[in-house]
C-alpha cells in the first residue's frame, strides 16, 4: 500500500558572528505548508522591523488568499502587500526611512511548490543528492551576468555583487519571481539568507543538505557551516522535507531483507565456497581446508552481511585488501588471487539462486541480494586495484632510481668500485667491444706519434719545472702513452676483477712527495684518459658498441686516477709514523732535560749555602762580625721583646747611634721565639 | 539480454546528461574538456555498455580496457584513480537506471544487469592493472 509522503520542516536563524543584531527571520508554518526567509536591511532597527513586518504580512495575506487563489498567485500577492507595507511604514517614520527586505518564499502543497522571491535569499532544490539552485538572485551584478555584460568569475569578486536590484519596501510595488515545481517523494527544499549561501560553497550546502539525516538536523548543519565559514552575515536556513520515499523506504526494507537473507545462508555459502575448492587455493596453503574456508569463506561472509546490512563497502574492503596485500607480499601472483576471489564470487551467486527459489517475492530478493552483493563484491575489486596501485608505485620508483642512477652515477658506483688493493670490477668485454677498444687504442696511439701529442707532453714538463719541482722524475717523453698501454691492457682484461694497483705503482716509482712531483703525472693519466676516450668515440661503431667501450674505458681511467691517489696516500703512512715516532722521542727528551735542568739548580743552591757557611768560619775565626754589614746593622736593631713600643721605621734603624763591638748573643734555635 | 540493452538504450540520454553533469568528480580531468567532446566520449563509452548488455562477452572488451588503464597510466592517472572513475561510471548509470525505471521486477532485473556489467568493468580494468604491474616487474628485473 502506498503512502503518503510526510511534510517536515526546520527553521533556524543566527546573527553570525560579527553582527550585533539579527536583521533575518523566518517562518514555517506547516498546516498552511508556508515558509518564508527574510533578509531586512536599513538602519537603525530598520532592518529587522522591515523583514518582521514583510513576514507577518505575507503570512496574514497567505491565511486570507490560500484556498480563495492559486498558491503562486497568492503569493505574488502576498509579497506585494508586503512590499506596500514596508513601504508604507518606512514613509511614515523618519528613522525607518529606507527599510525594506529581500524575501524568499514557499508554498507546498501536496505534491506541487511554488517559489516565490525578491531579492538574494535563495531557494535550492534537493533531489537525489544532487542540488539546484530555483531562483536567480535579485542583485545589480546577477543582472549584469544576465545580460551578459559581466563575466560570472567577475561577479564573485565584484565590489556591487551584494547592492540589490529588487526588494520588498524599496517601493510600494515590488516585482516578485514565481515558479512552480513538482516534488518527488525525498526531495528537500532549502530557503535561506545570503548568510548562507555567502559563507559556504555550493558543493558543502549540497553534502550537508544531502547528508543529514532529517530536516531539524539539516539545517542545523547549514547554519553550523555558514559559521565555519566566516558567519559574516546573519544566517538563516529553512529545510523543508517532502518525508520518506515510499520507494526507497521499500529499498530499505529489501535490503535489510537481503542482508538477513544472506547471513541466514552463511553456512551454505562455506559449504559451496568448500565445493568450489577454495582451500586448494595456493593462498590458503598454510590452513587445513577447514581453517581455509572458515578463515576465507567465512570473513568474506561476515564483512558482505555487514556491508549489506549498512549500506557501506568498509568491511569488504578491509577483507579483500588484507587479502590482497597479504598475498601480493609474498610475491604472489595476481591470477591466484583471481582465481580465489571467482571461486568465492561463485559461491555467493550459488547462494543467491536459492535464495531466489520460491514465489516471485523470494525471486525479487535474490535479485536485490545479487545486486547488493555485486557491489560489494566490485568494492573487493577496488581495494585489490588499490594493492596494486601500491606495488605499482614501488616498482616504478625502483625503475626511476636505477634510470636516475645510471645517467647520473660515476662508474664507481655499485659494483664498479676501486678497492684499496686497486681491484676494478667489470664485465668482461664481448670479442665486438674488444675490437672496438683494439682499434680505438690504436687510433689514439697513432695521435701519440703526432707533433700535437709531443707537444702536450712537452707542455706537462715544462708546467711542472714551472711549478719549481727540482727533485722530480721528468716525465718520461711519452708517459701519458704508458698510461694508455696500461688502460688498454686492463681493459682487455678478459677477468672481471681487474686489479690496477701495480701498473699504478709502476707509474708512481720512486716519487717524493710534493705537488712537483704528483703533477706530471696526473696530468699524463689526464691526456691519456682524454686520448683514449676521444679515439674511441670517433670510431664508426654501432653505437651500442661504442657505448660499451667508453663507458669500460672511462671506469678503467677513473681507476687509475683513484689508485694513484691511494696510492699517495699510501706513500704518507711511513713518513706519518716517523714523525708520529720523532714527536715521541722529542716530548722524551724535553722532559729528560727538564728534570737535568732542576737537578741542576738544586745542585747550585747547595754549592752556595756551603761556600756562605765557609766564610761565616772564615770571620769567627778572624773576629770580625758574624754575617758583614747586614748581619751588623740587624745587631744594632732593638729587641722587640724588650721593647714592644720601639719605632721600626727605617729612620729609626738608620739615626740608631752606632755601637761598637759586642759579644755575640748566644744563638737562638732556627724559628723559634723566646 | 537484449531487452536489458533496450531499457538501457532509453534512458541514455539521461545517463549522459547525468554523466556530463558529474563528470569532475568521476574523473576531476574530465573538468576541463569541452563538454561537445566529453558528450561524445561519453557516448562512445555508453555504445560499448549497451553492446556488452547485448552480447555479455567482457573478453572483447579487454583490448579497450587495457588500451584505456595503459593511456591514463601514462597521462599519470593513479590506478586508484582509473578503478574510481570506472566504478564511478556505473554507480551513474545505476543511479538513473533506479530514478527512471518503475519499482519492480523489470526495473530490479536491469539494475542486476547494470551491476553485473559494472562488476565486469571493475574487473577488466584491474585486469589491466595486473598486466601492467607484471610489464613493470619484468622490466625491472631486467634493467636490474
Amino acid at each position: 500500500m502506498s503512502r503518503a509522503p510526510a511534510l517536515s520542516a526546520r527553521g533556524v536563524t543566527h546573527p553570525g558572528l560579527t553582527r550585533g543584531k539579527n536583521e533575518d527571520c523566518f517562518l514555517a508554518d506547516a498546516a498552511l505548508g508556508l515558509y518564508l526567509v527574510l533578509d531586512g536591511m536599513g538602519g537603525h532597527s530598520g532592518g529587522e522591523v522591515a523583514a518582521a513586518r514583510a513576514r507577518d504580512v505575507i503570512h496574514l495575506e497567505m491565511r486570507a488568499r490560500l484556498g480563495q487563489e492559486a498558491p503562486a498567485a497568492a503569493l505574488e500577492a502576498a509579497l506585494g502587500a508586503a512590499s506596500a507595507a514596508v513601504h508604507g511604514e518606512a514613509q511614515r517614520d523618519r528613522g525607518l526611512h529606507g527599510m525594506g527586505t529581500t524575501a524568499v518564499a514557499c508554498c507546498v502543497s501536496g505534491e506541487r511548490a511554488v517559489v516565490a522571491h525578491v531579492g538574494d535569499s535563495r531557494a535550492y532544490l534537493l533531489r537525489r543528492g544532487r542540488m539546484r539552485l530555483l531562483t536567480r538572485d535579485h542583485t545589480v551584478v546577477a543582472e549584469l551576468v544576465a545580460r551578459g555584460a559581466l563575466a560570472a568569475s567577475e561577479a564573485a569578486v565584484h565590489p556591487y555583487k551584494s547592492v540589490l536590484s529588487r526588494n520588498l519596501g524599496g517601493r510600494r510595488t515590488a516585482k516578485v519571481d514565481v515558479s512552480e515545481l513538482e516534488l518527488e517523494p525525498g526531495d528537500r527544499l532549502l530557503l535561506c539568507s545570503d548568510g548562507l549561501s555567502g559563507y559556504a560553497s555550493h558543493e558543502a550546502m549540497e553534502q550537508v543538505l544531502a547528508g543529514a539525516e532529517d530536516a531539524d538536523r539539516a539545517a542545523d548543519e547549514l547554519v553550523e557551516l555558514a559559521l565555519r565559514g566566516g558567519g559574516g552575515d546573519n544566517v538563516t536556513a529553512v529545510v523543508i522535507e517532502l518525508g520518506l520515499d515510499p520507494a526507497r523506504d521499500s529499498t530499505l526494507e529489501l535490503r535489510r531483507g537481503a542482508a538477513v537473507a544472506w547471513w541466514s545462508r552463511r553456512e551454505r555459502f562455506e559449504a559451496e565456497a568448500r565445493e568450489r575448492g577454495v582451500h586448494e587455493s595456493p593462498i590458503c596453503a598454510v590452513l587445513s581446508p577447514d581453517e581455509a574456508v572458515a578463515i576465507v569463506a567465512g570473513n568474506l561472509c561476515e564483512a558482505i552481511y555487514h556491508d549489506l546490512d549498512q549500506a557501506a563497502g568498509l568491511h569488504v574492503w578491509t577483507y579483500a585488501e588484507n587479502l590482497a596485500n597479504g598475498w601480493l607480499d609474498q610475491g604472489g601472483a595476481y591470477e591466484v588471487l583471481r582465481d580465489l576471489l571467482d571461486r568465492l564470487r561463485a559461491a555467493a551467486i550459488a547462494v543467491v539462486a536459492e535464495v531466489g527459489e520460491g514465489g516471485p517475492a523470494e525471486a525479487e530478493l535474490a535479485v536485490a541480494l545479487e545486486t547488493d552483493l555485486l557491489r560489494a563484491l566490485i568494492v573487493a575489486e577496488m581495494a585489490v586495484a588499490g594493492a596494486l596501485g601500491e606495488r605499482m608505485r614501488k616498482v616504478e620508483q625502483l625503475l626511476v632510481r636505477r634510470d636516475t642512477r645510471a645517467t647520473t652515477a660515476t662508474p664507481f658506483d655499485e659494483g664498479k668500485t676501486v678497492e684499496l688493493s686497486g681491484a676494478y670490477k667489470v664485465e668482461p668485454p664481448s670479442p665486438m667491444v674488444a675490437a672496438c677498444l683494439e682499434r680505438g687504442w690504436k687510433a689514439a696511439r697513432g695521435e701519440a706519434a703526432t707533433g700535437e701529442a709531443e707537444r702536450g707532453a712537452a707542455a706537462a714538463v715544462g708546467s711542472a719545472e714551472a711549478a719549481g719541482a727540482g727533485a722530480i722524475d721528468r716525465p718520461s717523453a711519452p708517459q701519458w702513452t704508458e698510461v694508455l698501454d696500461l688502460a688498454h691492457r686492463a681493459a682487455l682484461d678478459p677477468s672481471s676483477d681487474i686489479d690496477l694497483a701495480p701498473a699504478v705503482r709502476l707509474l708512481f716509482g720512486t716519487r717524493v712527495l710534493g705537488e712537483g712531483a704528483l703533477r706530471p703525472l696526473l696530468e699524463s693519466l689526464d691526456r691519456a684518459r682524454t686520448r683514449h676516450l676521444d679515439a674511441v668515440r670517433d670510431l664508426a661503431e654501432a653505437p651500442s658498441i661504442r657505448a660499451a667501450a667508453l663507458h669500460r674505458l672511462a671506469g678503467i681511467h677513473e681507476g687509475l686516477m683513484s689508485s694513484l691517489a691511494l696510492m699517495v696516500v699510501e706513500s704518507t703512512v711511513e713518513l706519518t709514523e716517523r714523525y708520529q715516532r720523532a714527536t715521541t722521542v722529542t716530548a722524551r727528551l724535553r722532559a729528560e732535560l727538564a728534570r737535568h735542568e732542576t737537578h741542576i739548580s738544586k745542585l747550585e743552591r747547595e754549592v752556595a749555602d756551603l761556600r756562605a757557611g765557609e766564610a761565616e768560619l772564615a770571620t769567627v775565626s778572624d773576629g770580625a762580625p758574624v754575617g758583614g754589614p747586614a748581619l751588623a746593622g740587624s745587631a744594632t736593631a732593638p729587641d722587640l721583646d724588650e721593647d714592644p713600643d720601639a719605632d721600626l721605621t727605617a729612620e729609626t734603624v738608620m739615626d740608631a747611634p752606632a755601637v761598637g763591638p759586642r759579644e755575640p748573643e748566644p744563638a737562638r734555635p732556627k724559628g723559634g721565639k723566646r | 539480454m537484449e531487452r536489458h540493452a533496450r531499457t538501457f538504450e532509453s534512458i541514455r540520454p539521461d545517463v549522459l546528461d547525468r554523466l556530463l553533469d558529474v563528470r569532475g568528480s568521476i574523473d576531476h580531468t574530465l573538468s576541463g574538456i569541452p563538454s561537445h567532446v566529453i558528450r561524445q566520449q561519453f557516448d562512445a563509452v555508453l555504445d560499448r555498455m549497451q553492446r556488452y548488455l547485448r552480447d555479455g562477452d567482457a573478453v572483447k572488451y579487454r583490448p579497450l580496457a587495457e588500451r584505456w588503464v595503459a593511456f591514463r597510466l601514462g597521462e599519470g592517472s593513479t590506478p586508484e584513480n582509473l578503478i574510481h572513475a570506472v566504478v564511478a561510471l556505473g554507480d551513474v548509470i545505476l543511479d538513473v537506471t533506479r530514478g527512471r525505471m518503475p519499482a519492480g521486477p523489470d526495473g530490479a532485473e536491469f539494475a542486476r544487469a547494470v551491476a553485473r556489467m559494472n562488476f565486469a568493468a571493475a574487473r577488466l580494468i584491474v585486469e589491466s592493472l595486473a598486466e601492467a604491474l607484471a610489464a613493470m616487474t619484468r622490466s625491472a628485473g631486467r634493467r636490474g
